[in-house]
């Protein structure tokens, strides 16, 4: 990875391997400004802001300490697209073809379009809808409708439940294990003032960031933000909380019945409070994605046991989830036995503890990760969730690759000793209503 | 040829279709075995192809495959199965990284390797002579798990309960429970037979996004193939899909589910397929319906009334058919069907604006226009296409979008009959903590 001031207002990031670079600017307003060239037919420009569930309450924001309503960072997002003048920000955006999205997560909120044509008039509108709220009693009562169905089509689904409760295991009830959408009770509380303040709190410049991925102009964007951003001073960010937790789970088992044909479930295993420091995390994420990859893929010793016995079906996945406040690993599976195919796994870990990992193993599954990485950079939309995720986690898109290069056997087993303690493990089941 | 595309042909067996590019970081590649569609033979054949990824003479099992792809650089390999009128493509795609990106290792021409076992060299019983009996029956279960699991989610499920009651009646798709049935007959040695069968009239078709050769593709191939002592006739193609006869009245169907949503899910027949003149105009018109978060449903059904978070409209340009979904209230039932209804109906009237019509082009045109960022996509858009003896690039399939008048649209919206209207009846759970 090479840094050089490239103008007046853009440092540029490149990386050899990858054959990419990008830029990166601080626009005077606060705002973080990223341009990733890449020579495709889509553009995609993604405004972030760091609000998601897990800052509503708690923030410090210039002194106050300030809460409001669970599920107020994903009604901001549905709202946000209201204007003054009635028009809907995606009709506009549709009108010079761009097409339009948003999504929120615990950690953030994205607003979003991509179009082939169009890109700088788009980028205008983006900016502009995002910074002019608009919100009226009449306008967040109907919005409360759509999104109790949201919530009701989630509660409905046992996908959503069995990750939802997953969390609720592995956390209890607080802010990890809370459910972004919020619930219909909390939602009734949020009204326009609720909203305005919020959006107040959280979406300054300096709390947010513009990435934009395709074959576009920098300057044109800094141009675009520069035109469509309402001129006021710089503010501070909002000093966002941190949220803590015991090291053991809050419950071991947790299920539910539902119309399944056949037993879901999640296995999850707490891992230890993320480090403080981003680059630390990073590091955490690449050793402990290789080990999981290592223990839990299709070509693993446990899958090959669990898929040949009968005891999963092709629906199988696996994972490790870090963010700043909290970190585990997740096993996903359908079969008629849930508790056995846990024990199996706490089995199978006690004695790759004892026997210790393969060096050949290590060396496979960090190619395996090298070359997930480098899909990424094939689609715009890829590129843009990549940069946003880490820059708003305080990393840089490059040096993850030279955290994957440089990660090493011991870096991996060493993860392997500190994690997957027995009282880590915790299992939520969806069970076949009798 | 077509535009865009480089083809040649193998000993009149293989068919190769090169679209090339090198703005990805890894190439793309589909070997498909071609046969004629026989809806008898859907069932036997998935399963036959999930068979096939299960071990083969090298790999002999699941895990040994996987982990050679992986030291492949994660070389992604996938199953796949598409129906066109009268030609079922079954095969594997793999997507390689390219050597730039690998210290120099050619990693398509290995994984070519691992997929040329794959599709020639399954495990055999050798005392049976037939395809692995373990690993039948262990797909038939998974094949019926994943079939079943439809039901999961009320969305999918009511989806696939219109689309039963409309289709399946007059035999034109199969039911789960008919599929299951389906499943529970085959056997290690039906299999094998129609293995062998689709061996003996082999004809492969291979499309390939990349920097590679047509020709450098279809020697690799070629190579795979096995010797055959007889090789019969190529198979032609069978008719198309049938279509559906439009119902005077339709017919209204109620089932109670323990949800605390109920699901719309209705389903209009329009008997346009994709290669009618009107597909176009048929595609705008649901672009206008339902597609976007600008459309008809989305603006009056969702935002305007507020009764529900999802309200969007599907094309089935196979089947001649338009579904319309959302998830709503139980009480709301009568409002949003007639709310959904003139939205309909205003099409028909052409109650729509010209910025309707605009946007909805523009939204066509920028969801194909990114056909070119990805090589499944690319794939899609031209097999398709080429199988269907249709010479048309993007550009071209956006000329006749872009040509269409609001006429054409009223027209294709006056073929919308709806055919069944299907309400998956929320019963309510039991909730105490979703509703705090």
């Amino acid at each position: 990875m090479r840094r050089r001031t490239v103008n007046k207002r853009f440092t540029l990031f490149e990386d050899k391997v990858l054959k990419e670079k990008y830029y990166y600017a601080k626009h005077e307003s606060g705002l973080d400004i990223y341009v990733f060239p890449k020579r495709m037919t889509q553009k995609t420009a993604w405004l972030g802001v760091k609000l998601g569930s897990f800052y509503e309450e708690g923030a410090i924001v210039d002194g106050d300490k300030k809460s409001y309503p669970s599920g107020i960072a994903h009604f901001l997002e549905h709202k946000l697209f209201s204007s003054a003048d009635g028009v809907d920000a995606c009709e506009i955006l549709a009108s010079i073809g761009a097409d339009a999205n948003a999504f929120t997560s615990n950690n953030k909120t994205v607003y979003m379009f991509s179009c082939t044509e169009n890109f700088d008039k788009a980028l205008a509108e983006l900016v502009r809808f995002v910074y002019n709220p608009h919100f009226t009693a009449e306008n967040v009562k109907s919005e409360r409708g759509i999104i109790t169905q949201e919530i009701r089509m989630c509660a409905d689904s046992p996908y959503d439940t069995v990750s939802r409760n997953l969390l609720m295991a592995l956390y209890g009830k607080c802010k990890l294990s809370s459910d972004v959408l919020g619930t219909e009770g909390s939602i009734a509380k949020i009204n326009e003032k609720t909203l305005y303040d919020c959006y107040r709190s959280f979406y300054r410049c300096s709390n947010m960031a513009l990435v934009v991925c395709g074959d576009v102009d920098g300057d044109a964007v800094l141009d675009a933000v520069d035109n469509n951003l309402p001129k006021k001073a710089a503010q501070d960010s909002p000093v966002l909380p941190v949220l803590s937790h015991t090291s053991a789970v809050k419950k071991s088992y947790i299920e539910k019945a539902m119309s399944v044909s056949q037993p879901i479930f999640e296995i999850g295993i707490k891992d230890a409070m993320p480090s403080a420091d981003p680059c630390e995390r990073l590091s955490r994420d690449v050793a402990m994605t290789i080990l999981d990859e290592m223990l839990f893929s299709r070509a693993s010793e446990l899958f090959g046991e669990l898929f040949e016995g009968g005891f999963i079906n092709e629906s199988y996945s696996y994972g490790y989830s870090i963010t700043r406040d909290a970190a585990f690993h997740s096993i996903y599976g359908e079969g008629d036995d849930p508790k056995f195919v846990l024990e199996k796994i706490k089995a199978y870990i006690r004695r790759i503890k004892e026997i210790g990992l393969s060096e050949s193993d290590f060396l496979r599954c960090k190619r395996v990760m090298y070359a997930e990485f480098i899909r990424d950079f094939d689609s715009v939309d890829d590129v843009a969730g990549s940069l946003i995720n880490i820059v708003f986690d305080g990393g840089e898109l490059f040096e993850y690759r030279k955290i994957i290069d440089g990660v090493t056997f011991e870096d991996v087993n060493a993860c392997l000793y500190s994690s997957f303690n027995e009282e880590c493990f915790a299992l939520s089941v969806i069970n076949k209503i009798d | 040829m077509m535009i865009d595309i480089e083809y040649t042909s193998k000993c009149d067996r293989v068919k190769v279709y090169k679209y090339g590019t090198d703005v990805f970081k890894s190439e793309n590649i589909s070997i498909y075995f071609a046969v004629p569609t026989e809806k008898e033979k859907n069932v036997s054949r998935s399963l036959l192809l999930s068979v096939l990824k299960r071990g083969t003479e090298s790999f002999p099992s699941q895990r040994q495959i996987n982990e050679r792809l992986d030291e492949l650089y994660a070389t992604l390999v996938n199953l796949k199965n598409q129906k066109y009128d009268g030609v079922q493509l079954l095969g594997i795609s793999a997507d390689a990284i390219k050597r730039d990106y690998t210290n120099g290792e050619d990693v398509l021409s290995q994984a070519l390797d691992v997929m040329g076992e794959m599709l020639f060299k399954p495990l055999f019983d050798e005392r049976t002579g037939l395809l692995c009996e373990e690993y039948v029956s262990s797909e038939k279960e998974n094949y019926k798990s994943i079939i079943l699991s439809q039901i999961n989610e009320p969305r999918t499920y009511a989806a696939i309960r219109c689309r039963e009651e409309m289709f399946s009646s007059l035999g034109l798709i199969e039911t789960l429970d008919g599929m299951c049935e389906r499943i529970d007959e085959q056997t290690a040695e039906s299999l094998t037979k129609a293995y062998r069968e689709i061996l003996e009239s082999l004809e492969i078709v291979v499309f390939y996004v990349g920097e590679r050769s047509a020709s450098e593709i279809a020697d690799r191939v070629e190579a795979m193939l096995p010797s055959l002592d007889s090789v019969a006739s190529l198979p032609g193609k069978t008719q198309g899909a049938a279509l559906l006869e439009n119902r005077e009245e339709p017919v209204e169907i109620i089932e109670s589910h323990d949800s605390s949503q109920s699901r719309l899910v209705m389903g209009y027949n329009c008997r346009v397929t994709w290669h009618d003149e009107d597909y176009y105009a048929m595609l705008l018109c649901n672009e206008i319906l339902g597609a976007s978060p600008v459309s008809k449903l989305f603006m009056n059904v969702r935002e305007a009334l507020s009764l529900c978070y999802e309200c969007s409209s599907v094309y089935n340009s196979a089947r001649g058919a338009l579904f319309v979904t959302t998830g709503i209230d139980s009480e709301n039932y009568a409002l949003a069907l007639s709310a959904i209804k003139e939205q309909v109906e205003d099409i028909k009237k052409g109650k729509f604006t010209d910025a309707e019509l605009s946007a909805a082009k523009k939204s066509v045109a920028n969801v194909y226009a990114a056909v070119y960022d990805s090589p499944s996509a690319i794939e899609r858009f031209y097999l398709g296409r080429i199988i269907n003896g249709i010479d048309m690039d993007v550009a071209g399939f956006l000329e006749k979008i872009s040509a269409l008048a609001r006429e054409d649209v009223v027209g294709a919206a006056e073929k919308l009959s709806l055919h069944t209207v299907y309400l998956l009846r929320g019963e309510g759970m039991d909730e105490e903590a979703d509703r705090e």
